[in-house]
């Protein structure tokens, strides 16, 4: 299985920010760990010289006794805490009494010890000769609620390390997402037919830069292949245009020559299927041109309800004469939207030529324009035969005519000048069941600030 | 219903200039002219065609777009610059929306896509020599023989008779009317009338003439639309 990539900006950001903040608190943990196993020792390291202090020559119980009231009243070591016992456990010197009873050795004790004025401190007890005990208690907070403290004061500096993070991250993110803005933007112009866009390049050694210039670099060898693409479809149209042009003359003169009466009708029918020819090089030529996107110089912003209402004026006799009925949009209120009119007019007439051609007599053909959110929808459709969905793709294809329509007239260009038309747009056209039927959806955005 | 032999109502004898650089194009078109009777010269690039103008002044200039030395364009740019007035109709062999746009916005007259009938380019340049000799009678009320059309009022009399039609039937009839006894090609109706840069593959235009051939019928009255074979239609004058 491959492993997943983090694609969002946002998602690495926050990872790296969480990561970080588990790192220091980890960290902070450690410290503080750290810092009371350095305290305790030190801790230890003074009960222990105390005690070393006090059992020096191995002295017996009053001769310890007055030695821990001498200790207690010094003020090295007024803050340890003394306790002499005999070997019954009664209490024979000392200045504290803990609740419970310490275990031998080093030990922890808590402020449930009972000893005023200890919250936290480390207790030294040792067996006598006698059978005695004798302890020692020091604190190991210097100061009152130092643990509270340390602890504010971990949480403080914690704070700021990860404010500090954040507002880095944030900072962190717009500049990438500036920089990568920037390239997608070029990137989305260029998608859109404007060969010209590319991405600013501000210091040309920089990571981002760099890329810039190796992005750049692409777009300029894109734009070079399109410009020679065109050429070549621009040469291919003028040189094989120009001879069917001289043919299409001459086989017109032909028919027109009195003395080829004979033949005329055969002549007129090389005309008409020249003149079909010449109608397909039309359409691809137009779409080439239309894909090139040489014509956003053309966009204007337009009603296209207005627009297919005027269309369906200009087509309602045409499809009725052909036996169809034909249902024309409702204008109910503008539909705005930025574009080509020319084009749409191109790719409406087609949709619904196409509707006409593809359709038997008797079969009802509706054009409709509606706004649907913040997009304008343009609808085509009949309750004709229809397209299987699994040919919906082929029949959006430059050339990918269906066999049953193989026969007819037309050369099956409209759907794709048509989807032409809206990619142009930024827009989609879809084929969908209209049961019984085909609908064909023509939807792109409304013009900025149309939309309500 | 009127059937016309194509080419029978021939334009004057004009001077023209062609200028195009395929050979046997400009040979084909050239003679075809002639035959009508014009007096035709034709040269092979830009730089011979300015030469051409200002040698001498010619009633219509056939420009190719695309032209060896000086592109056609910028050949048209250039004498209009300097003041020449002759109507131009640009020839193309690609039809590109932006391209005609350019020409248009340059001067040209009308601009015309190779391959075309030569009935279709006598169309045109009827068409265009009229437009320069009585220029803009679009909103008054049009007059041909015993109808009349005004467009701005929607209202349409035959022979003092008032007819009903639909929008673009009134507009395809005031089209007929304006530029009544000349031949207006199916390509220029539908410029025109319905303001397609394309081409439909439906016969939009033969339909609504036949619509508006039976709302203008009237006993005894002649039909007054002429179809001119294998070009378009004309409206007797």
């Amino acid at each position: 299985m491959p492993r997943r990539r983090l694609r969002s900006l946002g998602t690495i950001a926050i990872g790296f920010a969480l990561a970080l903040s588990a790192a220091i608190a980890l960290a902070g943990i450690g410290v503080y760990v750290a810092l009371i196993d350095v305290i305790d020792r030190q801790v230890d390291l003074r009960l222990q010289a105390e005690a070393h202090e006090l059992l020096e020559g191995t002295p017996g119980p009053a001769l310890l006794a007055s030695r821990i009231a001498r200790e207690s009243s010094e003020r090295e070591s007024a803050d340890i805490g003394f306790l002499l016992r005999d070997a019954k456990g009664a209490t024979i010197a000392g200045n504290i009494a803990p609740t419970h009873s310490l275990p031998l050795g080093f030990s922890t004790v808590h402020h449930d010890a009972g000893i005023s004025g200890l919250s936290r401190g480390r207790a030294w007890k040792t067996q006598l000769a006698d059978g005695g005990t004798l302890a020692l208690v020091a604190e190991s907070e210097p100061i009152e609620r130092h643990d509270r403290n340390r602890l504010r004061i971990l949480a403080i500096g914690f704070g700021a390390v990860v404010a500090l993070l954040l507002l880095g991250t944030v900072a962190l993110i717009r500049a990438i997402g500036t920089n990568i803005a920037a390239i997608a933007s070029a990137a989305d112009a260029i998608s859109h037919g404007d060969l010209r866009a590319r991405v600013p390049v501000d210091q040309p050694r920089s990571a981002f830069g760099g890329l810039a210039v190796t992005f750049n670099r692409m777009l300029d060898r894109i734009g070079e292949l399109v410009a020679s693409m065109r050429g070549i479809s621009n040469d291919v149209a003028h040189d094989l245009r120009t001879p069917l042009a001289r043919l299409h003359g001459r086989l017109a003169a032909l028919a027109a020559d009195p003395a080829a009466a004979p033949v005329r009708h055969e002549l007129e029918a090389a005309v008409a299927e020249s003149d079909e020819i010449l109608a397909i090089f039309a359409a691809i030529l137009r779409i080439s041109e239309i894909e090139a996107g040489q014509r956003q110089a053309g966009f204007e912003t337009f009603d296209l309800a207005a627009l297919a209402a005027d269309i369906a004026e200009g087509l309602q006799l045409m499809v009725t004469e052909s036996d169809r009925a034909f249902v024309a949009p409702t204008a109910r209120e503008p539909v705005i939207v930025e574009g080509d009119p020319r084009l749409f007019t191109q790719a409406i007439v087609n949709l619904i030529e196409n509707a006409v051609t593809h359709t038997p007599p008797g079969t009802t053909i509706r054009l409709d324009v509606q706004r649907d959110g913040t997009s304008a929808l343009l609808v085509v459709e009949d309750d004709g035969p229809g397209i299987p969905p699994n040919e919906h793709e082929r029949a959006l294809r430059r050339f990918g005519r269906l066999d049953a329509s193989r026969h007819t007239r037309g050369h099956g260009l409209g759907l794709p000048l048509a989807v032409a038309v809206a990619r142009m747009h930024r827009g989609s056209l879809a084929l969908q069941d209209a049961q019984p039927g085909l609908r064909v959806a023509l939807r792109l955005s409304l013009a900025p600030g149309c939309s309500s | 219903m009127s059937v016309l032999a194509p080419s029978v109502t021939p334009l004057p004898a004009l001077q023209i200039l062609v200028v195009e650089d395929d050979a046997e194009l400009r040979a084909q078109l050239s003679a075809q002219l002639q035959a009508q009777g014009h007096a035709v010269v034709a040269v092979e690039d830009g730089r011979a065609a300015i030469t051409a103008l200002a040698e001498a002044s010619y009633d219509v200039l056939l420009l190719d777009r695309m032209l060896p030395t000086v592109d056609g364009v910028e050949v048209l740019r250039r004498i209009r610059a300097e003041g020449v007035e002759t109507p131009v109709i640009l020839l193309t062999a690609l039809g590109l929306t932006q391209e005609r746009v350019e020409g248009l916005d340059a001067g040209a007259d009308d601009y015309l896509v190779k391959p075309f009938e030569l009935d279709e380019l006598n169309a045109r340049i009827r068409a265009v020599l009229r437009r320069r000799a009585a220029p803009s009678a679009d909103n008054a009320t049009l007059t041909a023989g015993d109808v009349t059309v005004s467009v701005l009022r929607h209202r349409v009399t035959r022979a003092g008779k008032s007819i009903e039609l639909q929008k673009t039937e009134l507009k395809l009839l005031a089209e007929l009317v304006r530029e009544a006894g000349s031949v207006l090609s199916r390509k220029m109706l539908i410029e025109r009338v319905w303001g397609y840069d394309f081409v439909p593959a439906t016969n939009i235009v033969d339909v609504h003439i036949l619509k508006l051939r039976q709302r203008l019928e009237m006993p005894g009255l002649p039909d007054p639309i002429v179809t001119v074979r294998g070009v378009g239609y004309m409206f007797r004058a």
